[in-house]
Parts: C-alpha cells; sequence; structure tokens
C-alpha cells in the first residue's frame, strides 16, 4: 500500500467495501476494463496543475475497491474518456462514486465555490412548489417550443461577475422570435445539473421528477436550451418524451441576415462539445452571420477547458487552465471570444475582469446568443 | 392559522442595530417572542447562504438589520449589504419567499424602531402563513 | 523643569475630553479623565442626529465611550470636581473632589431593581425635563461608567430620613447612604481644560416666553427627537398632539450685545436647520420656518445642507427677527410678529411650536476652573488663546480646547481636542509610558480537540430569574453537545461570581465558556478578561444575551422567555463550541513621518511630530515655506502673517528631528500604516523614504475669479490677498467695494469657503482705519462671521462700513466705474462708484489633489477637497489608517483652525508612533494563498484598503504564471467580514465570524423550531 499511495496527493482509506464484484462490473463507467496505459492522466488537464491521476484512481477502485479523494479533483470534462483505448468512462465513475457514499454531495463540501449558494438555491427548490429559475417572462405561453432559460437570474444575482447573464436569455428568445419559433419561456426549476455532478443524487432525482411534471404540463414538443450544462442534463440524464436541443443547433441553419465581419473565437464547453459531440453547430451559427472564426490551438475534441465545473475547485491551479485557455485566444487575435455555456463564461470573464491584473486580455467575451443578437441589432440600427 | 407563531430569525449589527435591541431591552419595550438574533459585527458580513439556510432550517421570516446609511461602523459596509439584499430579495422571490426577508436600518439609539420593527414582522409573516419549507426533511 | 509627570489631567469628560483622553492614553500617558456630572458623553449624548450628515450621535458617540472606559491608561472620576491645582508645568498637583454617589461601584451590577422601588421623580436633565427620573438613576442607557448614583439633594432618606427602600431591595450591598465622597490629589505633568459650554438661560430674554410649554429650546427640541427621548422621536406639544407648524428664532443669546452676549455661537444656524430637516423626515405634512439674521452655514458640507433644507426639503428661511413670542390670552396659541425682508410689511404669524436656538455660553463652572487654574480669559468670558497657539492657555502646562475657548461644533471641537492632546504630550514626551501599567496573565493552557464548554446562566437578581425559568435553562444547558458543566449565578458579573467562572474553568478543565446574562457590548470585555485570568484564550468566550433580547422585552411571557433563552444558549453553545483562540499581532513598523505641504497647517504638524522626538520629514514642492499664508499680510487679530510665519520657519528649519525638502513632489507610495516607503522627486531630490504615517497638508488655493463681478475685464478689480499687500504698500482709492461669495456658493461651487467674510471684514477695518473718510462697501449674501469674529463685523459697521445684501438671483452687476446693485430691502436698483473693487473669491483645492488622492488611495469630496474618515469625530484622518490631513487641504479654514488641525493630526499619527510595536485585532480576515485566485473583489468592497493585491508566481504541475493575489493586512483590517462574503472561492476567513461558526448558529436555531 505505502507503495501506491507514494506520489499521490489525498488518498483516503474508506471502510466501506465494495459487497461482491458485480457492483463494479456493472457500473456504467466499464472501469473494470481499464488496462492502466495511463492515456487518461496523460491527457487530464487537472494533471497540467495538480498531481492527479485517473489511472491510480481507477486501479485502486478495481484492484484495493479504495476510494480516492481524487475523484474530488476531476473536471469532468470528457477527454480522458473521448481518448480512452478502452472506454473507460472515467468522469461517469466520477460522479457515480461522487453519489455512491451518501447520495446527499456531502463530500463536495468546501470545495463548492459562492460558498455553495447555487447548491443551496437548487436544494430549497426541491421543497418550494412555487420556485422558478426564471420568473417574469411568459413568452407564447401555447407555444409548442419551450425555451428554458436556466439558473442565469440567479448567476446575475450571486456571480458578481461583470457580465449580464440575463441578457443570454434575452437574445435567445429574441433570436428564437426572429427564427419565427415564437416560444414559450419556460418557468421550472433547477435542472440538477450541479447536484448531479457534485454527488446529491437524491435532490437531483426530486428535481429531474418535478421538472419532468413541469415539462409534460407545458404541452411544449421541443425544449430550447442556452446552457451547455442544462443541455447534457435535461438531454442525457433526463428520461423526457420531447425533444431537447441546444440553441446553437437550431441557429446553426437559420437566416438571421447578420452580416457581421467580425473574427471571433469559439471556446467548446466540455457540456456541449464532448459530453454531446455538438462542435458544428454554434461554428456555423457564427460564420453563418458572417463572422470568421480563428481557431485556438486547443479546439473541438481536443479543447482546453475554463477550468471549473459543477461550480468545484475554483481556485489558483483551476485558474492556470483559465490562463492558459484565455492566453490561446489571444494567440488567436480574434475580437470576440465566444462560448455556449453561462459558467465558462463567467469564469473566463471573472479572471479577464479581475482588478490591477497582471494579464490583459483586449478581446470580449460573450455567448454566442448575444453576440448574435447584438450583431442583428447593430445592423438593424444602421 | 390564529394560533401560529412564526419564527424569525434576526440579523444584528454589533454598532447599530444590535444596540438598537439592546436599547428596547433597557427601555422595556415588549414585543413578541418569535424571533433569535445572531449578531455578526457588520450586517456587510452577511452571506447570502446565512439567509437561505434560515429558511431551510425552518424560519418563516428572516431580518436583516444594520446601521442607518451614512452611520456604518466600517464606513460603508452596509451599502454593501443593501446591494446585496437586493439580490437576496430576488433570488428568494424566486423561490417564492420573496415576502419573508426584510431590511431594517436601526440605529443604537431606536430601540422603539426595533421594537415595532419586531412587532411589524411577526405580524407580516403572521399573515403570510408558516413557510413552505417548515418541517421538511432534507437528507435522509 | 526639575521634573516630568507622565499623567495628565483632562477636566470635562464631553467629547473634547473624551478624544484627548484618548488620544493621551493611546500615546503612553496616564490620564485622570474627570467630569462633573455621573457619566461621561457631554452635550453630544443629548444631540438626536449631527449635520450635516444625519448621522445617529449616540450610534457614533458610544464607541468612544466604551473605549474610554476599557482603556487601562485612562482613571475616570466622574462626579468629581477640580478643587484646586499647584505647580507648575510638567509636575502639577491637582485636587479632585468627588461627590458621594452613595453606590459602591463594585458592588452595583446595574439591576435596577433599586430603581423601579425609588419613589421620587425627579426631571430627568438627559431629556432636559420631558420626562422624570428616579433619585437613583443613571444618566441615560449608554452612560459610562454605568453604576448609579443617589441624587442627594432629592433622595427621601438622604433629605428626611424616611424611606430607604433602595437599601432592602439591593441584593449586593451596594447602597450606602455614608458615603461622603472623599477629596484626592493627583500629579500630573499637565492639564487640559474641555469643560465645555453651557446652553444660553432663555428665561433671561423673557419675551421670548420660554415659560409658555410649548416654546422649547433647541436641546429640548433635540431630545423630542430622539427615538430614545421623552416622546420617542415624536414632536409632542404640550395638549399632547403633534405640532403641524413650527418656527425656529435663532441668535437667542448670541449676536446680542444688549445682553453682554456678543458672540455668534457658530452651530446654531446649523443645528436649526438640522433639527427642522428631521422633523420633517418625522412628518412630511410639518411646515417649518427658521427666522435668521444670516445663515451661517461656513463649514464642509453645510453649505450644501442648508441649500438643500431650503430647496428641496422645503424649511422657510426668513431673515428676520420676531421681536418676541405673542401667546394670545384667549386660546393660548403661539404667534410671531416680523418684519418681512423685500418690504417694509409686518407680519403675525400663528405656530404650534416656537424653538428657541439657544446659545453657547461659557459654563459657571468653566468659570470656577478657569480660575482654580489661573488662565486668562477673553472678554467674551472663553479661555483666552493665539490664533497661531489656539490650544494654549497664558499658563503654561495647561491647554484648552472645545466650546471653552469659544463656540465651535463637533469636528472642530474634536481637532481642538486632539491638538490640546497633541501639545500635551509634547511637553511630556520623555515620559511616555512610565505611569502605565500592563495587566499580566497567565499563560494559556493547552485546548485540546475535545470541546468543554461551560455553560452560567445568570439570574441578573430578577431581571431574567423572574421570568426566564433559569434552572430549567441550566437543565437544558447541561444536555447541549460539549457542555461539561452548567450552572447558575445570581448575578454572573458580580466580583465573586467573576472568581467563580475562573475556579470552573479550572476545575472543569473547560476550555470554552457560556455566559447567559446581557449584552457583549456592555460585558463582553469583562467575561473577557475572566477567561484570561482562568488561562484561557479571550476568544474562547461567547454571551447570550437574554435580558435585554429577552426577560426585558418578554416580561409577561414567561414560558415563550424561556423557550427563547433555551434557543439562545443553544444557538451560543453552538457557536462557542467551534470558536479557535485568536492572537493579536505584534508587527514592526518604522516610526517616523511624513508631511506632505509646507504651509501653516503642515508646519506645525511636522513640528508637533518632531516635538516628540520622532524623525519628520516635510515636503514642500514650491522653493519656501509658508503656503497659502503667504499670499496674506494680515491676521484677524491685527498681527502680520510674518509674524507668526517667522519664527515657525525658523524653528522647522533648525529643529533636530525635522528634515525639510523644498521644491519636491511625492510620485510615489507604497506600503501601509507603519510601513510606508514614499517616493521622493524634485530637482538633485529622488529618494526612497520609509515612514510609518503620512500628514496630507497640501492646502488650498485662492480662486482667480475669471468671469465672475467682471474680474479680469477692468483693472481695477482685485481679490483679496492682492488688497491685503495693496493695502501694506499704501492706497488712495476712495470708494471700495466688496463683494462676497465671488465665485462661490453657485452651481459650480456649491460650498460656503468658510475664512472668506471674516477676512473681508478684517480688510474693510484696515481700509477704515487707514483712511475713516474713504467709503467701504460690503455687498454680501450672508455675513459668516462666526464665533468670536462677530466682534470684527461690530466693529467695522462701528467704524461706518456698509454691508448691503444681495441675493444669489440679482447679483450686483460691475461696470467699469460703477457697480448696479439691487437692495432688496428697500427694493430699489442703486448704483455705487468704485475706485477699487475687491472680490471675495472662494479657496479652491489644487487641481493636484486628484493625483495624490489616488497616490494615498484616500477620497476626495464633491468638492475635490480630501474626505476625512468621519466628518464629526474622525477630523484628521482617512479610513486608510497611518494617512492623515489638515488644514485646507480637508476644507477652506481659518489660520487658528488649521494650526489646531495640525496638532490634531499630529497626535492621531503618534498614537501609531509611540507605540513599541503594531498590534492588530484578533479578529481580522485572513485569505488562504491557495485559493485566492486574485479577482480583487475583496479590494473594491473593503473601506480600509486592507486586502492588497501583491504580485507572485503560482507553479503548479505544468503551468507556471505570474498573477496577484489578495493579502489582508491584519494592521489595518478591522473584521467587519465584508471581503469574506465578496469572496467567490471562500479564500478569505473572516476570523471569529467564520462562515462554519455562523452557520452552526443557524442550524442551531433550526434544532430548536
Amino acid at each position: 500500500m505505502a507503495n501506491i499511495s507514494k506520489g499521490l496527493i489525498g488518498i483516503s482509506i474508506h471502510i466501506e467495501l465494495f459487497n461482491d464484484n458485480k457492483s463494479v462490473c456493472n457500473m456504467s463507467s466499464n472501469i473494470q476494463l481499464c488496462y492502466q496505459c495511463g492515456k487518461c492522466t496523460a491527457i487530464c488537464p487537472v494533471r497540467r496543475v495538480i498531481n492527479t491521476s485517473p489511472r491510480n484512481t481507477i486501479y485502486q477502485a478495481n484492484v484495493y475497491e479504495m476510494d480516492s479523494d481524487d475523484i474530488w479533483n476531476c473536471l469532468t470534462c470528457n477527454l480522458c474518456y473521448d481518448e480512452c483505448p478502452q472506454d473507460v468512462n472515467y468522469p461517469e465513475f466520477v460522479r457515480e462514486n461522487r453519489t455512491k457514499k451518501d447520495r446527499v454531495g456531502a463530500g463536495a463540501g468546501s470545495r463548492v465555490a459562492h460558498n455553495g449558494v447555487f447548491t443551496l438555491l437548487s436544494d430549497m427548490m426541491v421543497d418550494l412548489d412555487k420556485s422558478r429559475t426564471g420568473i417574469n417572462e411568459k413568452g407564447n405561453e401555447n407555444s409548442k417550443i419551450g425555451y428554458y432559460p436556466g439558473c442565469l437570474d440567479f448567476q446575475d444575482m450571486f456571480f458578481n461577475v461583470d457580465v449580464n447573464f440575463r441578457e443570454i436569455a434575452d437574445s435567445s428568445m429574441e433570436l428564437l422570435d426572429e427564427m419565427g419559433l415564437d416560444p414559450k419561456f419556460l418557468q421550472m426549476k433547477c435542472c440538477g445539473h450541479d447536484q448531479l455532478w457534485q454527488g446529491n443524487s437524491i435532490t437531483f432525482d426530486k428535481l429531474k421528477e418535478q421538472n419532468t411534471k413541469l415539462i409534460e404540463e407545458s404541452g411544449i414538443e421541443t425544449l430550447v436550451t442556452s446552457c451547455a450544462e442544462c443541455y447534457r442534463t435535461l438531454s442525457q440524464d433526463y428520461d423526457l418524451p420531447i425533444k431537447v436541443v441546444h440553441i446553437s443547433q437550431l441557429l446553426q441553419d437559420a437566416d438571421l441576415g447578420i452580416d457581421s465581419d467580425v473574427n471571433v473565437t469559439y471556446h467548446d464547453a466540455c457540456r456541449l462539445g464532448r459530453h454531446m459531440g455538438e462542435y458544428d453547430a454554434p461554428r456555423d451559427a457564427l460564420t453563418n452571420s458572417g463572422a470568421s472564426i480563428t481557431e485556438m490551438k486547443h479546439n473541438k475534441k481536443d479543447a482546453w477547458c475554463c477550468g471549473i465545473s459543477s461550480m468545484m475547485n475554483c481556485n489558483d491551479k483551476s485558474k492556470a487552465l483559465r490562463k492558459a485557455r484565455l492566453d490561446e485566444a489571444k494567440d488567436t487575435g480574434a475580437k470576440v471570444l465566444i462560448t455556449t455555456c453561462p459558467k465558462c463564461l463567467a469564469h473566463l470573464t471573472c479572471m479577464k475582469t479581475e482588478q490591477d491584473s497582471v494579464e490583459n486580455y483586449e478581446y470580449e467575451i460573450k455567448d454566442l446568443t448575444v453576440f448574435l443578437a447584438e450583431q442583428k441589432g447593430g445592423k438593424n440600427n444602421e | 392559522m390564529t394560533d401560529f407563531e412564526p419564527n424569525i430569525l434576526t440579523f444584528c449589527c454589533n454598532w447599530c442595530s444590535y444596540a438598537g435591541a439592546d436599547l428596547a431591552g433597557v427601555s422595556r419595550l415588549q414585543y413578541p417572542a418569535n424571533n433569535r438574533i445572531v449578531r455578526v459585527m457588520c450586517s456587510s458580513r452577511i452571506e447570502p447562504t446565512f439567509i437561505l439556510e434560515a429558511f431551510k432550517e425552518g424560519a418563516d421570516g428572516v431580518l436583516v438589520t444594520g446601521c442607518h446609511i451614512g452611520d456604518c461602523h466600517y464606513i460603508d459596509g452596509n451599502e454593501h449589504t443593501d446591494v446585496r439584499m437586493k439580490d437576496m430579495v430576488d433570488a428568494l422571490e424566486h423561490l417564492g419567499l420573496g415576502e419573508r426577508v426584510h431590511l431594517e436600518w436601526v440605529s443604537a439609539a431606536e430601540g422603539k424602531k426595533f421594537q415595532e420593527t419586531m412587532i411589524d414582522f411577526v405580524e407580516k409573516i403572521k399573515a403570510l402563513g408558516p413557510s413552505p419549507l417548515k418541517h421538511k426533511e432534507w437528507s435522509d | 523643569m526639575s521634573k516630568l509627570v507622565g499623567a495628565i489631567a483632562v477636566a470635562g469628560g464631553g467629547v473634547a475630553g473624551i478624544q484627548s483622553a484618548i488620544d493621551l492614553a493611546n500615546n503612553g500617558l496616564k490620564v485622570y479623565l474627570i467630569e462633573s456630572s455621573t457619566s461621561i458623553g457631554g452635550k453630544m449624548s443629548q444631540l438626536d442626529k449631527t449635520f450635516p450628515t444625519l448621522d445617529c450621535s449616540m450610534c457614533t458617540l458610544s464607541p468612544k465611550l466604551a473605549e474610554v472606559s476599557r482603556h487601562p491608561n485612562i482613571e475616570l472620576l466622574t462626579y468629581s470636581e477640580i478643587t484646586g491645582i499647584e505647580g507648575e508645568a510638567g509636575d502639577f498637583t491637582v485636587t479632585v473632589k468627588k461627590k458621594p454617589t452613595f453606590v459602591d461601584p463594585d458592588k452595583c451590577t446595574a439591576c435596577e431593581l433599586c430603581v423601579s422601588k425609588c419613589p421620587v421623580k425627579v426631571p430627568d436633565e438627559y431629556n432636559e425635563g420631558g420626562n422624570d427620573r428616579k433619585a437613583i438613576y443613571l444618566a441615560f442607557p449608554q452612560a459610562v461608567p454605568r453604576v448609579y448614583t443617589i441624587d442627594a439633594e432629592n433622595c427621601l432618606y438622604l433629605t428626611k430620613g424616611k424611606c430607604g427602600k433602595c437599601v432592602k431591595v439591593c441584593e449586593n450591598d451596594a447602597i450606602n447612604y455614608d458615603d461622603k465622597g472623599e477629596e484626592i490629589e493627583i500629579n500630573v505633568g499637565s492639564i487640559i481644560l474641555s469643560t465645555g459650554f453651557e446652553p444660553f438661560d432663555a428665561s433671561q430674554l423673557e419675551q421670548y416666553r420660554i415659560d409658555h410649554p410649548d416654546v422649547v429650546t433647541s436641546i429640548q427640541f433635540e431630545r423630542q427627537l430622539s427615538s430614545s427621548g421623552p416622546f420617542e422621536g415624536h414632536v409632542t406639544l404640550s395638549d399632547g398632539t403633534h405640532p403641524k407648524k413650527i418656527a425656529w428664532i435663532q441668535c437667542i443669546g448670541s449676536r446680542s450685545p444688549e445682553i453682554g452676549r456678543r458672540n455668534c455661537s457658530s452651530v446654531c444656524c446649523m443645528y436649526a436647520t438640522k433639527e427642522a430637516t428631521v422633523a420633517m423626515e418625522h412628518d412630511p405634512d410639518l411646515e417649518t420656518t427658521i427666522f435668521n439674521i444670516d445663515v451661517r452655514a461656513f463649514g464642509k458640507g453645510f453649505e450644501e445642507f442648508y441649500q438643500k433644507a431650503k430647496n428641496k426639503t422645503g424649511v422657510r428661511f426668513i431673515h428676520s427677527r420676531p421681536s418676541g413670542v405673542e401667546v394670545d390670552p384667549q386660546t393660548n396659541k403661539l404667534s410671531l410678529k416680523y418684519e418681512l425682508e423685500d418690504s417694509n410689511g409686518i407680519r403675525q404669524e400663528e405656530f404650534d411650536m416656537v424653538v428657541l436656538s439657544i446659545g453657547l455660553t461659557p459654563s459657571k463652572s468653566s468659570k470656577q476652573l478657569v480660575n482654580i487654574a489661573g488662565v486668562e480669559m477673553d472678554d467674551l468670558g472663553f479661555v483666552k488663546t493665539m490664533i497661531d497657539r489656539p490650544v494654549e492657555t497664558t499658563r503654561h502646562g495647561i491647554f484648552v480646547s472645545g466650546s471653552m475657548k469659544a463656540p465651535k461644533d463637533i469636528p472642530d471641537t474634536v481637532a481642538d481636542a486632539s491638538g490640546a492632546a497633541s501639545k500635551a504630550s509634547s511637553l511630556l514626551s520623555s515620559e511616555r509610558g512610565s505611569l502605565v501599567t500592563e495587566k499580566q496573565y497567565p499563560s494559556e493552557k493547552e485546548i485540546g480537540d475535545e470541546v468543554r464548554t461551560g455553560v452560567v446562566v445568570c439570574r441578573c437578581g430578577i431581571n431574567i430569574g423572574n421570568v426566564v425559568d433559569v434552572p430549567n435553562v441550566v437543565e437544558y444547558a447541561n444536555g447541549l453537545s460539549g457542555v461539561v458543566f452548567a450552572k447558575e449565578e445570581v448575578y454572573a458579573c458580580s466580583s465573586d461570581s467573576i472568581v467563580g467562572i475562573a475556579d470552573m474553568v479550572k476545575e472543569h478543565d473547560l476550555n470554552r465558556v457560556v455566559v447567559a446574562s446581557c449584552t457583549p457590548r456592555t460585558h463582553e470585555p469583562l467575561f473577557r478578561e475572566t477567561l484570561m485570568e482562568a488561562g484561557l484564550n479571550p476568544y474562547m468566550f461567547e454571551l447570550a444575551n437574554i435580558r435585554e433580547h429577552c426577560s426585558w422585552v418578554h416580561q409577561h411571557e414567561k414560558d415563550k422567555a424561556t423557550k427563547k433563552a433555551r434557543d439562545t444558549v443553544r444557538m451560543s453553545v453552538s457557536r462557542a463550541n467551534l470558536l479557535q483562540p485568536l492572537y493579536k499581532e505584534r508587527v514592526e513598523f518604522d516610526n517616523s513621518g511624513l508631511v506632505i505641504g509646507g504651509g501653516i497647517a503642515g508646519m506645525n504638524a511636522a513640528l508637533d511630530i518632531a516635538d516628540k522626538g520622532f524623525h519628520v520629514t516635510l515636503v514642500e514642492k514650491m522653493s519656501e515655506l509658508g503656503g497659502l499664508l503667504n499670499t496674506y499680510t494680515t491676521l484677524q487679530d491685527g498681527r502680520s502673517t510674518n509674524e507668526v510665519l517667522e519664527p515657525l520657519i525658523a524653528r522647522v528649519g533648525s529643529h533636530d528631528n525635522l528634515t525639510v525638502l523644498i521644491d519636491t513632489e511625492l510620485v510615489e507610495l507604497e506600503g501601509s500604516m507603519g510601513n510606508f516607503t514614499a517616493h521622493l522627486k524634485g530637482p538633485g531630490v529622488d529618494e526612497k523614504l520609509r515612514c510609518g504615517v503620512c500628514i496630507i497638508a497640501t492646502g488650498a488655493t485662492e480662486l482667480m475669479p475669471e468671469g465672475y463681478f467682471s474680474y479680469g475685464k477692468y483693472p481695477n478689480i482685485v481679490t483679496q490677498s492682492k488688497l491685503e499687500h495693496m493695502i501694506d504698500e499704501g492706497i488712495s482709492d476712495n470708494n471700495v467695494v466688496f463683494i462676497q461669495c465671488a465665485g462661490g456658493r453657485n452651481d459650480e461651487r456649491p460650498y460656503c469657503s468658510r475664512a472668506c467674510c471674516t477676512v473681508a471684514v478684517k480688510n474693510a477695518i484696515r481700509l477704515k482705519k487707514d483712511d475713516p473718510k474713504r467709503n467701504v462697501y460690503i455687498l454680501y449674501r450672508d455675513i459668516r462671521t462666526f464665533g468670536r469674529w462677530e466682534d470684527l463685523y461690530t466693529q467695522a459697521r462701528e467704524l461706518g462700513v456698509v454691508f448691503m445684501r444681495y441675493t444669489e438671483d440679482k447679483e450686483p452687476e460691475v461696470g467699469e466705474k460703477s457697480i448696479k446693485m439691487f437692495d432688496h430691502l428697500l427694493n430699489m436698483d442703486f448704483d455705487i462708484n468704485y475706485d477699487l473693487l475687491v472680490l471675495s473669491a472662494p479657496l479652491v483645492a489644487p487641481e493636484t489633489n486628484e493625483s495624490l488622492a489616488s497616490i494615498f488611495k484616500v477620497p476626495l469630496d464633491s468638492n475635490k477637497f480630501f474626505l476625512e474618515a468621519h466628518i464629526k469625530l474622525r477630523p484628521v484622518e482617512f479610513a486608510n489608517e497611518g494617512v492623515f490631513l489638515c488644514g485646507t487641504a480637508q476644507a477652506p479654514k481659518l489660520v487658528d483652525e488649521a494650526v489646531s488641525q495640525a496638532s490634531a493630526a499630529a497626535s492621531r499619527a503618534c498614537t501609531i508612533l509611540s507605540s513599541d510595536f503594531l498590534e492588530t485585532i484578533g479578529n481580522v480576515s485572513v485569505v488562504d494563498p491557495e485559493l485566492c485566485i486574485g479577482c480583487g473583489r475583496c479590494t473594491l468592497v473593503c473601506p480600509y484598503n486592507a486586502p492588497e493585491l501583491k504580485e507572485i508566481v503560482v507553479e503548479t504541475e505544468e503551468i507556471t504564471y505570474n498573477t496577484k493575489k489578495c493579502e489582508i493586512n491584519p494592521t489595518i483590517c478591522k473584521g467587519c467580514g465584508s471581503c469574506a462574503v465578496e469572496c467567490p472561492t471562500g479564500a478569505i476567513t473572516s476570523r471569529h465570524f467564520t462562515e462554519s461558526q455562523i452557520m452552526a448558529v443557524i442550524k442551531a436555531y433550526g434544532e430548536g423550531l
């Protein structure tokens, strides 16, 4: 044991053992297939900033049935899963293990940034029948297409970063209107993405159940999200009888009548890209509007991360990842960095706008929908 | 509903509103026994999660109190409280609890105002009825 | 001086005495603070709000009261009077007569049982007779010291030998009818007189009918406005209704030579404006009128406050003085008869209430004290001082501050008080620390991992015990997690209980203590000290307030109060269980000073620091010292400016502790209090100077009033400073006209420049004295010769200077030879021929203030003058610790005020320089560097600039990058905790109020629901 733990950080030995080997085999993460090639560790973005090893974590679980605190460091960005020759789904393993112990996400604890306010909010929503993430807007209540804003309003209240998050919802509704889709503004609870990935499956399951009911009652046939996390969660982790799309997939072929000449670069959010395989839609939406895209060195499947997922592990190590990403964007010379995930937007902007910064990033960082709505507005104003 | 006695949690800053509550006591100004007080040095110490947690724990109403604008012992801490509380009220409105939180400035000399604030807030929450979060199981 | 004693007697426990005492005590000197009444606090404790910011007076004052009562170097002698002063500077013997209080302060726990039983009712002085107090009483709820006193004149037992109820009811045997008081002698090195003023006795002016119940003095009205006053803040008439119409009459007992009160009282115009404003805030339908002669809104922010009251709030200002208050014999209604301003009309108007704005007069006790001290008074009855030595009396070693030397508002009083402290401590600088002792405590015992909390539930006699079921609470506490022992006490704060708590800690090996009794605001220091005596860290203590917040406010709901007490104890225990020992850090620092600006303020500040034995560097950007005063030639007392400047410059140049750098500017400043590095540049100077404190004394300049009243258009139009030089050189002009407020009190510069009226009147007198046949006209809006300078205004009129009022909507029009002036008293246009027109232009902030403000990271006000930390109580310091200001850099002012402020800034600065080390508070905020992402949001909310972003290199496994991270300077942090809320990553912990501690309290709250 001593040899194994050497060089690893944060190993903790849990008394709880697996009842039988079947439970390992039954895991959807396929970890029993791992042959310890270590490609995951080699490609892991987190490994670039802290001494973490997916391979060792899997190995420990397979051989010694031991837990590792390393599961809390994982970004669940899917880079390793994409690259794994054996299709071991390490992020899924991480999610299951975060959940395994107590199913209430207690292990995430102080790793959750913003004092856990977002988690607490979604926690409380479970027991508050009238709670909604977005209020004051209705859209066309009879529409078969529903737009779900996610937790943008809460982000405006508690992120305290120089971004108008609500503008994403407004821009999305505007663009959907422009496409003639006349959407309904879907008022429901938090999708539960962070709860799920922080290991709180009880809360997630309740939110899922309650939201599913709300969606069914709403009468919509297509659910549109502007958030990569909502998109992943509602389409993969819910069992909805209706179609779920990311707004970029609708914008991909839309004729918005925009003739932009801005040079942009596009940051793939892990939830939209590697988790859902959607790389082209946002790019097409941009180029169809006349924007030119200069790709960052790492893009699409290889894209580097914003450094935060499920609101966990915001610290000086993950900041190194943000810096690397912002530097790559700077190298493109683009005027605007576009993303499709409000959390990427928040965290990249947080670093870009920090006080008395050592680095200067001249470009703007915008959500895809806000960028397109502005380009459209700009054109109309001329 | 008539015998409903709301649970109120009140956050007080050390220098003004806590002193105002003290003065209410010194002056024997009676008010309903529904509130409990959490003392912080400055109202700007109050995290949004403190208020959410209070509701989660079963508070029917949460009062946040501090020095009047301009009186803050820490120059302008309460101005930050003011800004943060606007967000807090907005967040609680999204949760359907918006009317259950209230911000009030109470100076060290305003024992009477502390008493009145308590009486009024208890009445208000009584009219609203128990918090929908009351007696919920939070974990298994 | 043969002998120097390192102690100082401060006479008077008002805001002046308090400020002097705190400054001196923090300068390492022993202070005896002697106050004739039962509590310190003075007149400020009676005020509701303070102008011009409408701050709550008690809120800002009471922390100072607490600081005095806790300070180890201050000995409070209340209910005491000075009866003799012998000796000389450095070695005085002061005889103090302590009046009997008949209550043993060591035994009294302020339980108030005696008060409820005392049958005697006496008009309450604190509320100006608006309600009654008992014969045994505490002056006001926040009184310091919190010890009851029996009023011997009214006590039944002491006057008639009957009653004795208080003795029977007192459970601590604290009442002692045989108390005779005592006379003590104290040995001090110097004395500060600051016994303040006495409000003018309005009964001297019968025509203003103070005998009528609805005619009140301004201080009575102040109590009416106060929510802790007799009517809980609702202004109330004698019939119990609320007034709809109130009038203030100004200058009652001021500006009235006919009754021997010649001086202006300086504060009445503003307090009346404040009272009217606050009254209208209470009742927006109220009509308010202020009858005045001139509205003297001369201080910082005053003119703006006055204009707002007049134009926005709707206070009516009438330039007219009613002859008296008339009472209708039938209806008993009040009315005022006054002459209309713009015509010859007379009006009689009814009011529901009349407030007499009574002036500030020297008190009788002050006069006695002045006689005992053997210092000279001036002909107004105030203590005599000189413009350039504003806090020094005629007797060496005895200093004076506040309204004892002239009527003053609070900030001027506070500045004066610090100034007096500066001079007094300079005299005794060699004796610093000689008479102060530090209390020794046993070393702290090891705190193991096991939580062992002890709980003491106090009955407070019957205060808690009669309402809350104390045994039930004790039993409940015993069952709480972490609690190993719980007990009850009759009085937890009595001296035997205190010993008992220390014994309990030892016996049960406790590491945390919760006392459930009263408010931590008064009792936490006592119990913390108890813990220290028991070998525990003082921060391992928690108070559960079950008196002020429970038994006293739920007197008739015993079950609910008991439940609340249990909840409160449970919440407190949950927090106590998580408390951690905290330590004050000691930080090395540089004990030298830097003064920016070599005018009269800067030079005085530098000299005061140097006189206390610290090295100081004085930086002046011009090539000569003297600053603004170089542009004038005379002072308002008739002396030439050179008479003051020359010896001062000589002293500055020859002082061993003082380095002067002329032609030099500050270009950069790094570091913080105690450890600044200032980059100084000039021809031949390029040095980085280390210093512990900085004083900004960069002054102001006279506006060149281009575009106002044809200035620059015709040659014979000059400013006041130019006139002074012209008079010196001799002028022959026959008709000289002054126009006041030339370029001031307008939209561009909405402030009043304070000094110009006095300067103008001074120069008018000079012109008249130079040639009595010469015509001198002063065209003014309000003559603001405040305080003692009212005499100059009177003298000018005696000499035949003609004063004509103009209004801002009809300004005089200046032609080449004559001025067209609308006289609104006569409602006519006049032409005034002039040979010389002199414009009184305001002092303006130098343009360099903006860059200097950013170098120091300190704020400017809307007029670009530097903005002090608190307009009332911290007039010479910034929120940024270690940086101070004085003189006209803060706002326009007269020379004596600038000098007083300069000494004050030096005094405040030396409270830092005279310490052996800088000590932090325990509950500072700290940063976890690994979690800090350097976003800098903490820097945006901290009012003190305690968090600083410092560049570092972060090395991770593969990525190495430069970034900034926050460090919180523990010497600056005040522990408000706002930064911890702002921090997105949880990197900042607000010690003693940590997230986990507060969350534990909230969770414990939930357990009882």
